[in-house]
């Protein structure tokens, strides 16, 4: 190493706050003789400040997307970690009501013309289950107490799982229903307490809205908790969701994919 | 934020608050943007890899030990992203990253040329986008410690913790890269836009 390197790289050091008192001392004993070291010094100074002024600044939305994109999958996998409790549950019931619109984009073998309720799902999967409802009985009363929860179609949705529906639909009502031991062990278990339904809501999002809604829900979620209930339904005029808590029915700025996949997050084994 | 708030930040993330890692992102994501523009070059594929390094960071967040600044870490997860990205786009510029692991960059030929000394950088105004263009010429790892180096409070042990290299080749690189990039600016203080990495490293411009 020359003496010229030697000192350059005491200067460099010096730029960055890495240089000893020893070294300090050297330095400046050098560079008081050095005319070549003082100009370098000053060359080094002003790049560095010409290096920290060329930086450019990253798009202003790069932040927020980033933390969007981590708040979203991060409410998935809670509700993935809650799946086995959803299966499992006996006082909570996700109901999915295929209707018409919804279930065009789902299974055809259940095109058969009718309206998928909760009754004729839960029927089909336990044909002893508690009495239900009326299949178009108004949105909150589709909601039964929680310990004649039915079972869901959850996958009127998508063609591909439909094999897999009689499993699923045994799952809060029919473990139930069947009066396992398992259902006793999870009787204690939380669900979908007060903080999962606000990250059900922030999942939601929603927007104001203006509409009367005569459609059935497709996803109905229910707090044993608190007793809120979230009901979200499609209708022509985009999808909404009501919030028992407050009566308020907003709009959902989820696109319908986007519900589609949180629906199987919810219901998917 | 130091080295205490950084583990402070990452505990309460691993504790479930998601929202504790957006100082991390409003901290770092200027540098992370910075790193990845100079290398792929445009505005949109650099804002694409530094949000996949954040989501990456956060994910494998749980196997990060703490026994390196969190910098560091984000540091070498944005640039196994950008030599990803790069190798998949297969552009010529790939040639100066085959010199990766730094080794041949210690015993790199001097300049002797003195009309191309640092000093004359004193004597040119320096644009943003000069500056830019020289930083896009340097070799990969020159160019990349620079911009670590504007990462306040980084200190060359937590650089060489990033670039996996003792303090004193730190310090040293440093030195070189400095050097380089004066020398550059000196050589073209009107860098055309054109002007590749490829052709800088040859250095043969008047």
């Amino acid at each position: 190493m020359t003496e010229h390197e030697y000192y350059g790289e005491l200067i460099s050091a010096l730029l960055d706050g890495e240089i000893s008192p020893e070294e300090k001392t050297a330095l400046d004993a050098h560079i008081a003789g050095c005319e070549s070291c003082r100009r370098l010094y000053l060359a080094f100074s002003s790049l560095d400040a010409a290096v920290a002024d060329s930086l450019e600044e990253p798009p202003e939305s790069l932040c927020e997307n980033i933390m969007a994109d981590l708040r979203r999958s991060e409410i998935k996998k809670k509700h993935r970690r809650l799946r086995p409790v959803l299966a499992a549950a006996a006082c909570l019931a996700v109901v999915l009501v295929g209707a018409a619109g919804m279930r065009g984009m789902g299974r055809s073998a259940r095109a058969d013309g009718a309206v998928m309720t909760e009754a004729a799902a839960a029927e089909e999967a336990v044909p002893a289950a508690a009495p239900m409802p009326e299949p178009a009985a108004a949105p909150a009363a589709m909601m039964p107490e929680s310990a004649d929860a039915v079972a869901a179609d959850f996958f009127a949705f998508n063609e591909s799982e439909a094999e897999s529906t009689p499993k699923l639909s045994m799952s809060p009502s029919a473990a139930m229903a069947a009066g396992s031991a398992e259902t006793e062990d999870v009787e204690e278990t939380p669900l979908l307490d007060p903080v999962r339904m606000d990250e059900l809501r922030e999942y939601l999002g929603g927007g104001e809205a203006d509409t009367a809604l005569n459609a059935l829900p497709i996803i109905h979620v229910f707090c044993p908790e608190d007793g809120s209930e979230i009901s979200v339904f499609r209708t022509e005029n985009g999808i909404f969701y009501t919030d028992s808590r407050d009566g308020g029915v907003r709009s959902c700025a989820r696109s319908e994919g986007e519900l589609r996949e949180f629906v199987n997050i919810l219901t998917d084994e | 934020m130091t080295r205490e708030d950084e583990a402070i930040t990452v505990r309460r993330v691993l504790d479930g608050d998601v929202n504790a890692f957006e100082p991390l992102v409003r901290e770092y994501e200027k540098t992370v943007y910075n790193l990845a523009l100079r290398t792929v070059g445009n505005a949109e594929d650099a804002a694409d890899i530094t949000q996949e390094a954040f989501i990456r960071a956060y994910n494998s967040l749980p196997s990060f030990r703490g026994d390196s600044r969190f910098s560091s870490w984000l540091y070498r997860i944005v640039s196994n992203l950008c030599l990803d990205f790069l190798r998949s786009r297969s552009r010529h510029a790939v040639v100066s990253l085959s010199r990766e692991d730094g080794e041949g960059e210690e015993t790199e030929a001097e300049i002797a040329d003195e009309s191309q000394s640092p000093e004359l950088l004193l004597d040119r105004k320096l644009t943003r986008e000069a500056v830019r263009q020289g930083l896009d010429a340097l070799p990969r790892e020159q160019r990349d410690i620079l911009l670590l180096r504007e990462i306040r409070g980084m200190s060359y042990e937590e650089i060489g913790e990033a670039l996996g290299l003792e303090a004193g080749t730190v310090k040293s690189r440093l030195f070189r890269a400095r050097k380089k990039l004066c020398e550059q600016l000196v050589r073209d203080g009107n860098i055309p836009a054109s002007f590749s990495s490829e052709k800088g490293r040859g250095g043969e411009r008047p």
